[in-house]
């Protein structure tokens, strides 16, 4: 978890969910509104972008995980591979809705 | 009072009283109202840190129109208005943001227009992109860590407008020798002013900040022509027809300018081995070259 | 006759505390009550209203403008768009008909200021003071829309204490604290009723407005009057009583007919012999209906 340089910090303070235009339009979510992920495992509240630097395709979102105040962990699956004890962190299914 | 006393003057005393209190009040009002005027005049000085809303226009006219009413700010749904409060040094009342606290975030809807009564921001403005609240300027030269050849690039990638407003130019590092500078330049005909870059520049003390356009921006003398624009306008040089600059060079070879640079011509036979190469396309010929690289 | 230091003491014996204050207390209810609409979104998040008193917007659709800050805007040389016009013509034709200064009375917030400051200096028997006309505050009102003109800017609005409170509680008060206690001690100490009644022109521009306005007060009971001098020691703008109490000699009716007269109802609230009431200004009837068999006697002095 970072948040601790202060030039970081300053460049980009909160976690945002980037997603695609057409997406938030269809779920009635305008850029900067806060909004709701739900996964099976858990929920998170934090704002959409949809302008900026990430332009995310249709059907995908992405959030990152620096900011400990937004813990998307809590959405993915804590299930480990077998073989090489790998965390399965880095994707899962998700809804979108307005907070 | 005696009014026998006062006929002597010729002028009724209800009369004289009348006259030097109509006197004392006109000359009373006529102060505060001079008072005031000074003092407005320094009102319309907007200090250069503060950014009026979009569609504001210019600060005399704005200043005509805004009635202080606070809608703009009631609708901006990320606080970044604020009201002027007496003791600030922009007009008492007014709307404003600064930018390195609370920047514009560019609604789509622009609501805080929508908001207002009287027109003093302008309802013609309905694109966030075409609002002019500022424009960014990269004032410190000298302590933007992208002119010291280190990679930052945060101004250009917070930019709402991304890669119009803000461009990074390509610069060749000379302290190095071998390294690039990312310079962040500001487009005018991009910048919404909404102060995103000033509020993320990653310094103590901001790099880049929003001014006022009339401040930030220059202009050239309306005389001046650009030879380069008025031939491409024309479709040829104005004053003489070009001649094709001619090379003194070796047989077989050619130079284009602004293109390809110096051309070996193989067929002619001048050099027929091609130059050798610092890298083979082959990464196992560099591995097992002897001596350094 | 001397001015009564404690005002409306008749009127507390003869109908009770509260009763001899009913028009005070309704007025302090409605200047909270126009405060609280417009704090209750910024402090509960309960948006009825948003704005201020220049210009608001109540549930988002009925918009509501100062008509003398429209004013100084036209001065300026610019046209309000649509919004604050409708808005400006609603809370004139309200003005029209309820009398100007009612904003005074009723809803301004410097009115808790001045009347502080007024029961303060009756009560430490500060006298007498600066001699202000006053009619300063016409020519205050000419100046205000003269600069406007000149200077193209709304100007009075950068020193004007009424909207600058007001605006100050609702959106923060920055130094105006400090316009609040100048207008105090200017009541308190440079002359009675200073500010409202000599300088304000924004209390000259709505006792313009109140000139034909239809609510009024009305002296009907006035042979009843026995000269207590506590309505001149309570009103704001004492000589707008003479004309209707003691004009009956002069073949003037009993209606309270100027628009500097704030329809405050303090007269009402503090005569002990009911002499004053709110009517129309076309009820010219110098008694009241139900006064009963009360023939018309000479008033005796």
């Amino acid at each position: 978890m970072t948040r601790r340089v202060p030039e970081l910090y300053r460049a980009a303070p909160d976690a945002v969910v980037y997603m695609n235009a057409a997406d938030a339009e269809k779920r009635g979510i305008k850029r900067g509104d806060a909004v709701k992920i739900i996964s099976r495992r858990g929920e998170i509240e934090m704002r959409a972008e949809t302008k900026g630097r990430n332009k995310m395709p249709e059907g995908m979102v992405f959030v990152p995980f620096f900011d400990a105040g937004r813990l998307v962990n809590k959405l993915v699956l804590d299930a480990t591979d077998p073989l090489s004890k790998e965390t399965d962190f880095k994707k899962t299914a998700v809804k979108v809705v307005p907070a | 009072m005696s009014d026998r006393g006062n006929e002597k003057s010729g002028i009724d005393p209800a009369r004289r009283r009348f006259l030097t209190d109509t006197l004392r009040t006109v000359v009373g009002v006529g102060l505060v109202a001079l008072t005031l005027g000074v003092y407005q005049r320094q009102a319309r000085a907007l200090p250069a840190t503060t950014i009026r809303p979009p569609g504001a226009g210019e600060e005399e006219d704005f200043q005509s129109k805004c009635i202080r009413c606070g809608l703009c700010v009631r609708d901006c749904p990320y606080d970044t208005l604020k009201l002027a409060e007496l003791g600030d040094e922009v007009a008492l009342g007014t709307p404003y943001f600064e930018a390195r606290s609370v920047p514009c975030e560019m609604c789509d809807d622009i609501p805080c227009v929508k908001a207002c009564p009287t027109g003093a921001l302008d309802p013609a403005l309905t694109k966030i992109g075409e609002a002019r609240m500022g424009l960014a300027v990269v004032v410190d030269q000298e302590a933007c860590i992208a002119f010291q050849g280190l990679r930052c690039e945060v101004c250009f990638n917070v930019c709402p407008v991304r890669g119009d407003a803000i461009t990074l130019n390509y610069q060749h590092n000379t302290r190095s020798g071998k390294h690039a500078f990312f310079i962040p330049v500001v487009h005018s005909n991009a910048c919404t002013g909404c102060g995103k870059c000033e509020k993320a520049c990653i310094l103590e003390e901001a790099a880049i900040k929003v001014f006022p356009i009339a401040l930030a921006k220059g202009m050239l003398g309306k005389h001046y022509r650009l030879g380069w624009e008025q031939k491409a306008r024309a479709g040829e040089a104005l004053v003489s027809p070009d001649t094709p600059h001619e090379y003194n060079l070796p047989d077989g070879m050619s130079y284009e300018h602004g293109g390809r640079g110096l051309i070996i011509n193989e067929e002619a036979g001048g050099a027929a081995a091609p130059a050798p190469q610092p890298f083979s396309s082959n990464p196992l010929d560099t591995l097992n070259r002897k001596g350094g690289l | 006759m001397a001015v009564p230091e404690r005002p409306g003491a008749e009127s507390i014996r003869v109908h009770g505390w509260w009763y001899a204050h009913r028009y005070l207390i309704l007025r302090r209810a409605s200047q909270l009550l126009v405060l609280a609409l417009f704090l209750l979104g910024p402090w509960f998040g309960v948006w009825l209203v948003k704005g201020n008193l220049a210009s608001s917007l109540t549930l988002d659709v009925l918009p509501l403008s100062d008509p003398l800050v429209l004013l100084q805007v036209f001065a300026s040389g610019s046209v309000p768009a649509t919004a604050a016009l409708i808005g400006g013509v609603i809370v004139l034709v309200f003005y029209l008909l309820v009398g100007g200064r009612v904003y005074c009375s009723w809803v301004c917030p410097i009115n808790i200021v001045t009347d502080a400051a007024e029961w303060l200096r009756r009560r430490l028997g500060i006298k007498g003071g600066a001699h202000l006309s006053d009619k300063t505050r016409y020519w205050l009102l000419g100046g205000i829309l003269l600069v406007a003109a000149i200077s193209g800017s709304v100007a009075w609005e950068l020193i004007n204490p009424v909207s600058m409170v007001f605006r100050g509680l609702v959106f923060g008060m920055g130094l105006a604290w400090g316009v609040v206690a100048a207008v105090f001690l200017l009541d308190l100490f440079v002359g009675r009723r200073a500010w409202c009644g000599h300088l304000c022109p924004v209390g000259a521009f709505y006792g313009l407005l109140g000139e034909g306005a239809v609510l009024r007060v009305s002296a009907v009971d006035r042979e009843q009057c026995d000269d207590c001098m506590d309505c001149f020691a309570v009103c704001p703008e004492h000589q707008v009583i003479r004309p209707a109490l003691k004009g009956a000699d002069k073949g003037l009716g009993p209606v309270i007919t100027s628009g500097h007269c704030t329809n405050c109802g303090r007269c009402i609230d503090v005569c002990g012999r009911d002499v004053f009431v709110f009517t129309t200004r076309f009820n010219k009837e110098p008694r009241r209906a139900v006064a009963g068999a009360n023939p018309k006697s000479e008033v005796s002095s």
